[in-house]
C-alpha cells in the first residue's frame, strides 16, 4: 500500500469513505517521547482539516479521535512510527520487525495457530513470515478492539502490507 | 598486488551525461525511453521535456559547476528532472522522497546549493528551510535553444552518506567519473536497445545511476515502478512479468523475498549489500545472467563485478574495465594475493573527494604505489582464482537494518556523557540479532545506566541507540593503542543489568526477571517498572514473555491478559504467584472415523449401482437416436417420419423420467428419517442413491411451474397450494414442508442432509405459509422459515435456526434485518378451470421448449449421415468402434458447430417471437409471469447445448442476441438468473463464474421485474448475488460470494464484499499489467482466443455426438434383432465406456495442454488462460456429467481427482466436483466437502488470472457452498458452515468452527 508522509497527507485532505492513509513518521523510535511526538503531529494534521475542537481521547484502551469522523491506529517498529488513518468503522495497524527469536514457533503456535506456525516453520524466511502473520493478527485485533489471547480465532479481514527495511507494517480496515 | 580490469582506453572520453543522452536521442529518437503507469515517452519526448527543465534552470541562473537539489516522488517527472539538470550542466543532489526536510536543508547548505527541483506539495517545506523550490509542474515544456555543455570535470551528481561526526558527508561524482562508469560497466552487463529495464531504486541511492543511465546509454526502455511496487517483492515479480522486463538491478534482500524471477528477465544485477551464498545458489544457472557488484559511492557506484554461477561461492569478482583493485595493510602497503587487508580502489571512477572536507578526503583518498587510491574501509582478499572476496567493514562504519551508521558517532556521544570515561561500540549478535552493543569505562562510581540511556536517546537517532551497554573496568587494546574491537565483539556479555535494582522479592519475581533480562537486555528490572511504558514492551514481546513463562509448569495458565492487567513487574510477579492449576483447552470437535470395511462395502454397493444409473442416462439420452436411425437408412424411409418419431420418443422419455425417478426412489430408497447416521452406513447409502435418482428427471423444464410442486409432493414433500418453486435442490424431499403460497427462488439449496464429523445428519426443513426464500440461499437441516417470513438471497440458515413469522433475515450467517416493504395483498387465486388450463399451458410450454431445442440435433444427424452414406459408409461397415469413433468425432466437429449456430439462432428467434419483458409488478398467476417463465425455459433449454459459450469471447454476442445491452469488451462467465432484456452490461465489465445477475423478486403471489445495470469496468465476483433493480456504478467491485449493497450505498470505484455486504477501504490491486494483455488486446490475440474458445465449445459437443453415434452404431443390431437383454448389456457397457473415455480425454487434455498447475499470475489475453479455461470447460461439460457426477459421495471420486493432480489424503468424502486448478489443491485425510463447496484456486482480478494454493486440513468439514479462496488454508478438524468464505491468504486454525462470508468464528454451541 502507498505510504505517505505527514506533509503529503496534509495536502491530500481528510480521508473520505474508502480512503486509507498509512503515514510514516521516520526515526521516531519507541517510548513515551515517541508517543507524544506522534500524537502532537497527528493532532496538528487532523485539526488542520476539522478545526481546533479535535482531541485525542485516551480511553485506557486504544486512543480515539473526538470531534471528527476519523479513526486512527498507531504502531512503532522501534525506528519509525506508523499511523493508519481513515474513516472506516474498524481500523488497526501494527508494525513488527522481521527478526528471528528463539521461541518464535511457540509464540506462533499459541497465538496464531498451528497451521501458521507450521507455515512459519517450513518457510525459507521464517522471521519474515512470522512478522507478516503477527502484524496482520495484531492489526486485526486492534481493528476489532480485541485483546490478544491464545487460540483466538479472528475473522478474516482485508489486510494491506507495507515493508520498510526490516519492518513489516500491516493495516486492517473495514 | 594490484588486480586490473581490462584496459579499454576508448571508454575514457571527454564527455558529459548530456552528450550521452543526446547521442541516444539522435540515434533512436522514437524509441521508448520511459514507461510507467501513465504510458510511454520516447527519447525525443524525454529530451524535449528535459530541455524545458534545463531552460527553467538556466532562467534561474543555474549552470555547470552548480548543484541543484532533487526532491520528488517516484515517477517519470523525477527522471526527466534528473535529465534536465544534466542538460543544464549542473549537478543533481538527490533526496529520497521520505527524507526529513531538516536533513535536506543540512545537505543543501553543505553543498552550497539553494535551488531544489521539487513538487508543489513539498515546495513549502523547502521554502521553510531556506531553499528556493522550483516546482517541476511549472517548468517550461520545450527548450530555449541554448545548449550549455558541462566540462567532464564538472560534477554530475552529489550524494550524501552518514558521517562519523554526525553530519552527513557529500560525495561529488564528476561527469567523467559517471560517463566512464556507465560505459565501463556496460562492457560487462551488455544492456541493449531492446532491453526493458526495471527502475526501482530511490534516486538518493547511487545504484539508480546504474539503472537509469546505462539504460539511456544503450537506448533501452526504463520502466518506472510505482511507489507501492518497489517495496513489495511479489509486486516486483508480477511487474517484471506483466511488463516483460528483461533487466533487474536490485539489492539481494529484495530478490531473496521474491517468489521466482519471471522468464522475461535475462539479466539480474545485484548490489548494495552482501549477497549470501544461499541466494546465489537459488539464482544462478536459472536461464538468466546474475552479477554481483561491489563498489562504494566514492568510486562511482560499482568497482568490481562477479558473475554468479551454481556451485561457486559468492565473491565480488574482478575490477570493471579500467578499474584496479588492491589489498593493503594498515601501513598502506599493498599485500600479496591471498593476504587479507583493506580493499583499495584505483582508476577513473574515483571521486574528487568529499565536499568541503579536505581532511576527510585526504584520509580516504590516498596515494598508494604512486597512484591515487580510495581506501574503502572494507576487509577483503584476492583469492587463488584472482577474484576478490569481501568480508565486511574494517572501520567503524556499519550498515544495520538499512542504516549506514558510524559507530564513532555513538562512541563520541557515549564519551561525552557525564560519568563515562572511555567508550566503544560494536555490532555483534545480541538477543538473537545483530545489535549495537556499547562498552564503557565508568569515570564515576555513581554512573547510572538508565540515566545514560535517557541522555543518549536525546542525542542519537533511535536506530543508533545501543541495545546493550556494558561497563568494563578497562577497554581491551591492540598494541597500536587502539581499542581491540574484535575482542569486544567476541567478549561474553553480562546479562544482568549493572544498574541498581532491588533484589527479587520472591521466586516468581526472579523467574520473571530472568526472562525479561533476556528480552530486554541491559534494562533495569524492578517491581515499579512498567512493561509497556518503561520497557517499551509491546504485544509481541508480551506474547514472547508469556510463551517462555509457560514453559515453567507453575505458570502454565498465564496469558497475555495478565501482562496487560499487571503492567508493573511487581504486580505481574504477584499475579504469577496466584495462578491456579492448568485448565483443559477447548475440546476438538468429535470426528467419527469410519472403519475401512464400512467404506469399502459402501463403495462396492455404490459401484454396483453405477451401471444401472449409467444405463438410465444412456437410454434417456439415446432413445431418440435409436428411433431416428431405426427409421432411416432405407431408400423408402421418410426423413420427416423419422424426425417426428425421434421427437415423440424424446418427449416420452423426458416425461417418463419423472415417474421413473419417483418410483425408483420410493422402491429403492424408501423414506429417510431425521437422525444422525454413520458415514458410509446403510442410511448413508440410501441417501446417496436417492440423491442420484433425483437427478434422473429433467427438472429444469418444470422449475417455476405448478408441476414442480406436484413433483415434490410425489417425492414425499408436503407442499401447500399456490407455491412457486424454482430450481431448488432438496437433499431429502420427504422431510421438506412448504406452506401455501411460499416462494422459493433460483438455486436455493435445501440441504436437510449433510455430512459432518464422519456422520450423515438428516433433519427437516419447514417453509411457512407465504414465506419467501430468495435465490442462492442455503438452508441446513432442522431449520424453519416462519409464516410470511423471508430469507434473503445469498443467505445461509444454519442447522437448528428458525426465522420467526414475518421477519426478514439476510446474510451468511442469516441475521434479522429490517423487514422489507410489504407487497400488496396477494393477487386473487384463479378458479379451478383457470388453474387447470394454466397447468396444461406450462406442460405444453415445457414440451414445446424441449422439442424445439431437440430439433437442431436433426440437421446434425442429417449432415453426418449424408457424409457417412456418401463417402465413409461407417454404419454399414464392419469397423470396430475404436476405428469409427475418431471419424465420427471429426465429422461431429463441424456438425456440432452447426448445432450451436442453429440452437443460438432458434433461441434468438423464439425470443423475438415472445412478448417483450416489461418492468413492473405482476401476478404470479398472470400472463406476464407465464411468458417470463417461458423465456427462462427457452434460455435454460438452449444452455443445455450452449453452456460452453459462457466464459468465452462469444458470450457477449450471445447475450446481445437475446436482447441484453452489452458494452464493449465485456466479459461474461456463467451468469445465472439473467432476464436478458432487462440487463445492461457496461464497457469492460466482468461477470465472474456463477454470478446471479438480475434475479427477480418473487414473493407474496407477485413477481417484480426491474432493470439491472452493471457499470463500465465493474466486476461481479464468482457466485455473487445481484438482485434485479441493482445499478452498479462505474469501476465498482462486488467480491466473491457476496450480495449486492443497496443502490444508494454504492459509489464509483468502491469495493464491497460479504453477505451482508460491507465496504472495503481499498481493493487489492495487481501490479499494473500490460493493457495489451488485459483490456486492449491486439486483433491477433482476439483471433487466437476466438479460435481456441471456438474449439473448446465445439469439442465436448462433438465428443458427445460421436459417442452417441458409435453407441447407436454398435448396439443397433440388438434393437433390430429385438435382443433386449443384449441391448441392455451393450448400452450399459457403452455408457461405462463413454464415462471412462470422457474422463481419460479430459485427463489427457489437462496434462497435455496445461501440465501441472502452479501458483501464478496470467493476464487474461494469454494462451495459458485460454488453455486453462478450456480444460475447466472440458472437465465441467464432459468429465463431470459422464462420470464424476455419479461418483459424488463415493470413495471412487477422490481417485479420479488424484489422476487430475489433486493431492488427496485417505478416506476423504467429496460431494462436489467444483475443483479447477487441480494441482493447487491439497485435501487432508478424512476431510468432508459438502455440495458445491470447495477450493476456489483462481480468480480473475483486474483481468489477470491469479492462481494460488488451497489446503484443506485433515477431517475438516466444508458446509454447503463453503468456499476457500486461493492462498488460504483450513486447519485440521475445522468446520466451515454453509456459505462460508475463507478469504485469500487466510487460514482457519485447527479445531475451530467458522461461518459466514467473509468467515468469522462461529459462536460456541
Amino acid at each position: 500500500m502507498k505510504v505517505y508522509d505527514l506533509a503529503e497527507v496534509a495536502l491530500l485532505g481528510a480521508p473520505q469513505a474508502a480512503d486509507l492513509y498509512l503515514i510514516r513518521l521516520p526515526d521516531l523510535g519507541r517510548g513515551s517521547a515517541a508517543r507524544a511526538t506522534l500524537r502532537r503531529a497527528l493532532l496538528k494534521l487532523v485539526r488542520g482539516w476539522y478545526g481546533e475542537s479535535v482531541e485525542i481521547l485516551e480511553t485506557g484502551a486504544a486512543p480515539t479521535l473526538t470531534g471528527c469522523p476519523l479513526k486512527f491506529s498507531i504502531s512503532y517498529d522501534g525506528t519509525d512510527g506508523w499511523v493508519a488513518l481513515g474513516a472506516q468503522a474498524k481500523l488497526g495497524c501494527d508494525a513488527v520487525l522481521a527478526q528471528d527469536f528463539p521461541e518464535m514457533l511457540d509464540v506462533a503456535r499459541k497465538y496464531l495457530g498451528p497451521p501458521v506456525a507450521e507455515r512459519i516453520e517450513q518457510s525459507r524466511l521464517r522471521a519474515e513470515t512470522f512478522a507478516h502473520a503477527w502484524a496482520k493478527h495484531e492489526a486485526t485485533l486492534k481493528a476489532l478492539g480485541w485483546g490478544l489471547a491464545e487460540a483466538q480465532a479472528v475473522p478474516a479481514m482485508l489486510c494491506h502490507y507495507h515493508r520498510q527495511t526490516q519492518a513489516i507494517v500491516a493495516v486492517v480496515a473495514e | 598486488m594490484i588486480l586490473s580490469g581490462p584496459v579499454l582506453p576508448e571508454l575514457l572520453r571527454d564527455e558529459c551525461l548530456a552528450d550521452i543522452f543526446r547521442e541516444t536521442v539522435r540515434r533512436q529518437p522514437t524509441a521508448p525511453a520511459l514507461e510507467d503507469v501513465q504510458g510511454m515517452l520516447t527519447y525525443q519526448e524525454v529530451l524535449r521535456r528535459a530541455e524545458g527543465v534545463a531552460a527553467g534552470l538556466r532562467a534561474e541562473g543555474v549552470g555547470p559547476g552548480q548543484c541543484v537539489g532533487l526532491w520528488m516522488s517516484r515517477g517519470r517527472d523525477l527522471i526527466i528532472a534528473q535529465v534536465g539538470i544534466a542538460l543544464s550542466g549542473a549537478a543533481w543532489l538527490p533526496f529520497d522522497a521520505a527524507v526529513p526536510p531538516d536533513r535536506l536543508a543540512t545537505c543543501m547548505r553543505d553543498a552550497r546549493g539553494t535551488l531544489v527541483l521539487t513538487e508543489e506539495a513539498r515546495a513549502a517545506a523547502v521554502r521553510e528551510r531556506g531553499c528556493k523550490p522550483l516546482v517541476m509542474a511549472a517548468m517550461p515544456v520545450g527548450g530555449d535553444g541554448v545548449m550549455v555543455r558541462a566540462a567532464s570535470s564538472d560534477h554530475a551528481y552529489v550524494i550524501y552518506t552518514s558521517g562519523s561526526t554526525g553530519e552527513p558527508k557529500g560525495i561529488a561524482i564528476s561527469q567523467r567519473n559517471v560517463c566512464h562508469f556507465i560505459r565501463s560497466e556496460n562492457q560487462v552487463l551488455r544492456i541493449r536497445a531492446d532491453d526493458r529495464v526495471y527502475q526501482g531504486f530511490s534516486v538518493a541511492f547511487d545504484m539508480s545511476v546504474e539503472e537509469v543511465w546505462i539504460s539511456f546509454l544503450a537506448g533501452a526502455t526504463l520502466w518506472i515502478a510505482p511507489g507501492e511496487t518497489v517495496a513489495d517483492p511479489e509486486a516486483v515479480a508480477a511487474a517484471l512479468l506483466a511488463h516483460r522486463l528483461t533487466v533487474l538491478h536490485a539489492v539481494p534482500t529484495l530478490v531473496a523475498l521474491m517468489p521466482a524471477l519471471p522468464p522475461t528477465v535475462r539479466l539480474l544485477n545485484l548490489g548494495g549489500e552482501a549477497c549470501p551464498d544461499a541466494l546465489s545458489e537459488r539464482l544462478a544457472g536459472k536461464g538468466y545472467v546474475v552479477f554481483n557488484t561491489y563498489g562504494p559511492t566514492e568510486t562511482t557506484v560499482t568497482a568490481t563485478l562477479a558473475e554468479l554461477r551454481p556451485g561457486k561461492s559468492v565473491t565480488i569478482g574482478r575490477p570493471l574495465p579500467n578499474y584496479q583493485i588492491g589489498i593493503c595493510d594498515p601501513a598502506r602497503q599493498l599485500l600479496a594475493q591471498g593476504a587479507s587487508g583493506e580493499i583499495v580502489v584505483f582508476g577513473p571512477g574515483l571521486a574528487s573527494g568529499y565536499l568541503g572536507r579536505a581532511e576527510l578526503t585526504a584520509a580516504r583518498f590516498v596515494e598508494i604505489a604512486g597512484q591515487r587510491a580510495y581506501l574503502t574501509g572494507d576487509l577483503g582478499r584476492i583469492d587463488a582464482s584472482g577474484e576478490i572476496q569481501c568480508f565486511g567493514r574494517v572501520d567503524n562504519q556499519v550498515k544495520l537494518r538499512g542504516f549506514r551508521i558510524e559507530l564513532d558517532e555513538i562512541t563520541t556521544a557515549l564519551a561525552e556523557q557525564p560519568g563515562v570515561g572511555t567508550a566503544a561500540a560494536v555490532v555483534r549478535p545480541f538477543a538473537g540479532s545483530d545489535e549495537i552493543v556499547a562498552f564503557i569505562v565508568a569515570a564515576e562510581a555513581s554512573l547510572n545506566l538508565a540515566d545514560l540511556r535517557a541522555a543518549l536517546a536525546h542525542r542519537l537517532a533511535v536506530y543508533m541507540l545501543p541495545a546493550h551497554v556494558e561497563v568494563l573496568p578497562s577497554l581491551p587494546r591492540l598494541s597500536s593503542g587502539k581499542v581491540d574491537l574484535a575482542a569486544l565483539r567476541q567478549r561474553e556479555l553480562k546479562v544482568v543489568e549493572v544498574a541498581e535494582a532491588p533484589p527479587a522479592a520472591d521466586a516468581h519475581e526472579a523467574a520473571l526477571r530472568a526472562i525479561l533480562a533476556d528480552l530486554f537486555p541491559g534494562r533495569r528490572l524492578a517491581p515499579d517498572i512498567d512493561f509497556f511504558s518503561d520497557l517499551n514492551g509491546h504485544s509481541l514481546l508480551a506474547a514472547r514473555l508469556v510463551t517462555r513463562l509457560r514453559r515453567d509448569p507453575r505458570y502454565a495458565t498465564i496469558g497475555v491478559q495478565h501482562v496487560y492487567r499487571h503492567r508493573r513487574l511487581g504486580a505481574l510477579a504477584k499475579a504469577m504467584a496466584s495462578l491456579g492449576a492448568a485448565t483443559p483447552g477447548r475440546p476438538a470437535p468429535a470426528h467419527d472415523d469410519a472403519p475401512l470395511s464400512r467404506r469399502f462395502w459402501c463403495g462396492c454397493a455404490q459401484a454396483a449401482c453405477l451401471p444401472f444409473l449409467v444405463l438410465l442416462h444412456m437410454f434417456q439420452w439415446l432413445a431418440p437416436f435409436f428411433a431416428y436411425h431405426l427409421l432411416t437408412g432405407d431408400h423408402d424411409d421418410s426423413m420427416v417420419g423419422a424426425i417426428l418419431a425421434a421427437l415423440a420418443t424424446y418427449v416420452v422419455a423426458l416425461a417418463l423420467s419423472f415417474p421413473l425417478g419417483i418410483l425408483l426412489r420410493r422402491l429403492l430408497v424408501g423414506r429417510l428419517r431425521p437422525g444422525n447416521y454413520p458415514l458410509w452406513g446403510l442410511t448413508y447409502f440410501r441417501w446417496w442413491l436417492g440423491a442420484r435418482l433425483n437427478e434422473i428427471p429433467a427438472v429444469y423444464l418444470i422449475s417455476g411451474t405448478p408441476w414442480k410442486s406436484l413433483h415434490l409432493r410425489l417425492l414425499g414433500s408436503k407442499v401447500g397450494r399456490d407455491c412457486l418453486i424454482n430450481s431448488v435442490t432438496v437433499s431429502v424431499p420427504e422431510l421438506l414442508t412448504v406452506g401455501d403460497g411460499a416462494c422459493l427462488g433460483t438455486f436455493v439449496n435445501l440441504e436437510n442432509a449433510r455430512v459432518e464429523g464422519g456422520r450423515l445428519i438428516i433433519g427437516r426443513i419447514t417453509i411457512g405459509r407465504g414465506a419467501a426464500v430468495d435465490s442462492y440461499a442455503v438452508l441446513e437441516n432442522d431449520t424453519s422459515v416462519g409464516d410470511g417470513a423471508r430469507l434473503a438471497g445469498q443467505s445461509a440458515l444454519a442447522e437448528a435456526k428458525h426465522i420467526p413469522a414475518g421477519e426478514t433475515w439476510a446474510g451468511a450467517p442469516a441475521r434479522p434485518v429490517e423487514t422489507d416493504t410489504a407487497l400488496p395483498a396477494p393477487p386473487p387465486r384463479p378458479g379451478v378451470w383457470a388453474r387447470a388450463s394454466r397447468l396444461a399451458a406450462f406442460a405444453v410450454g415445457a414440451a414445446v421448449v424441449a422439442v424445439l431445442f431437440y430439433i437442431p440435433v436433426f440437421p446434425t444427424f442429417v449432415a453426418i449421415d449424408y457424409v457417412d452414406a456418401r463417402w465413409l459408409d461407417l454404419f454399414e461397415s464392419d469397423h470396430a468402434w475404436w476405428e469409427t469413433f475418431p471419424l465420427f468425432f471429426l465429422l461431429a466437429i463441424p456438425a456440432a458447430a452447426l448445432l450451436l449456430v442453429i440452437t443460438a439462432g432458434l433461441a434468438a428467434f423464439l425470443k423475438a417471437c415472445l412478448p417483450s419483458q416489461r418492468t413492473g409488478r405482476f401476478s404470479l398467476h398472470g400472463r406476464e409471469y407465464f411468458w417470463k417463465w417461458q423465456f427462462s425455459a427457452i434460455l435454460d433449454a438452449s444452455l443445455q447445448v450452449l453452456h460452453g459459450l459462457y466464459a468465452s469471447v462469444y458470450a457477449a454476442t450471445w447475450l446481445r442476441l437475446l436482447g441484453t445491452k452489452v458494452g464493449r469488451d465485456a466479459e461474461v462467465s456463467t451468469a445465472e438468473g439473467v432476464v436478458p432484456e432487462l440487463l445492461e452490461l457496461g464497457d469492460e465489465s466482468f461477470i465472474a463464474d456463477g454470478a446471479m445477475l438480475g434475479d427477480e423478486e418473487q414473493r407474496g403471489g407477485w413477481m417484480v421485474l426491474r432493470r439491472t445495470r452493471i457499470g463500465h469496468r465493474s466486476f461481479v465476483g464468482n457466485g455473487a448475488y445481484v438482485p434485479d433493480g441493482t445499478t452498479f456504478p462505474e469501476d465498482f467491485l462486488l467480491g466473491v460470494q457476496s450480495s449486492s449493497p443497496r443502490n444508494e450505498q454504492m459509489h464509483a470505484g468502491q469495493t464491497w464484499m460479504g453477505s451482508p455486504p460491507m465496504l472495503l477501504p481499498a481493493r487489492e490491486t495487481i501490479a499494473s499489467q500490460d493493457p495489451a494483455l488485459t483490456f486492449r488486446p491486439s486483433p491477433g490475440r482476439r483471433l487466437a482466443r476466438a479460435c481456441i474458445e471456438g474449439l473448446r465449445i465445439v469439442v465436448p459437443l462433438a465428443f458427445i455426438i460421436a459417442v452417441g453415434y458409435v453407441t447407436v452404431y454398435e448396439t443397433m443390431e440388438y434393437v433390430t434383432e429385438e435382443d433386449w437383454g443384449g441391448f441392455t448389456v451393450a448400452l450399459t457397457l457403452a455408457g461405462l465406456g463413454y464415462a471412462a473415455m470422457a474422463f481419460t480425454f479430459v485427463c489427457s487434455a489437462k496434462w497435455l495442454l496445461v501440465g501441472r498447475y502452479r501458483p501464478r499470475l496470467a493476464p487474461m489475453w494469454t494462451l495459458f488462460v485460454w488453455l486453462s479455461e478450456a480444460v475447466t470447460i472440458l472437465h465441467e461439460s464432459l468429465a463431470v456429467p459422464a462420470l464424476l457426477n455419479y461418483l459424488r459421495g463415493t470413495p471412487m471420486l477422490p481417485w479420479a481427482f488424484r489422476l487430475l493432480g489433486v493431492k488427496l489424503g485417505r478416506a476423504t468424502w467429496l460431494n462436489t466436483t467444483d475443483l479447477t486448478e487441480f494441482d493447487c489443491v491439497t485435501i487432508g485425510d478424512g476431510a468432508e466437502l459438502n455440495e458445491h463447496s470447495g477450493p476456489q484456486t483462481h480468480l480473475f482480478e483486474d483481468r489477470v488470472m491469479r492462481i494460488g494454493l488451497v489446503e484443506i486440513g485433515a477431517r475438516a468439514t466444508l458446509g454447503v457452498r463453503a468456499t476457500v479462496l486461493y492462498d488460504a488454508s483450513v486447519g485440521a478438524e475445522c468446520r466451515l458452515g454453509p456459505l462460508t468464505l475463507v478469504a485469500k491468504g487466510e487460514h482457519t486454525p485447527a479445531h475451530t468452527s467458522w461461518e459466514g462470508t467473509p468467515s468469522a468464528p462461529a459462536p460456541m454451541n
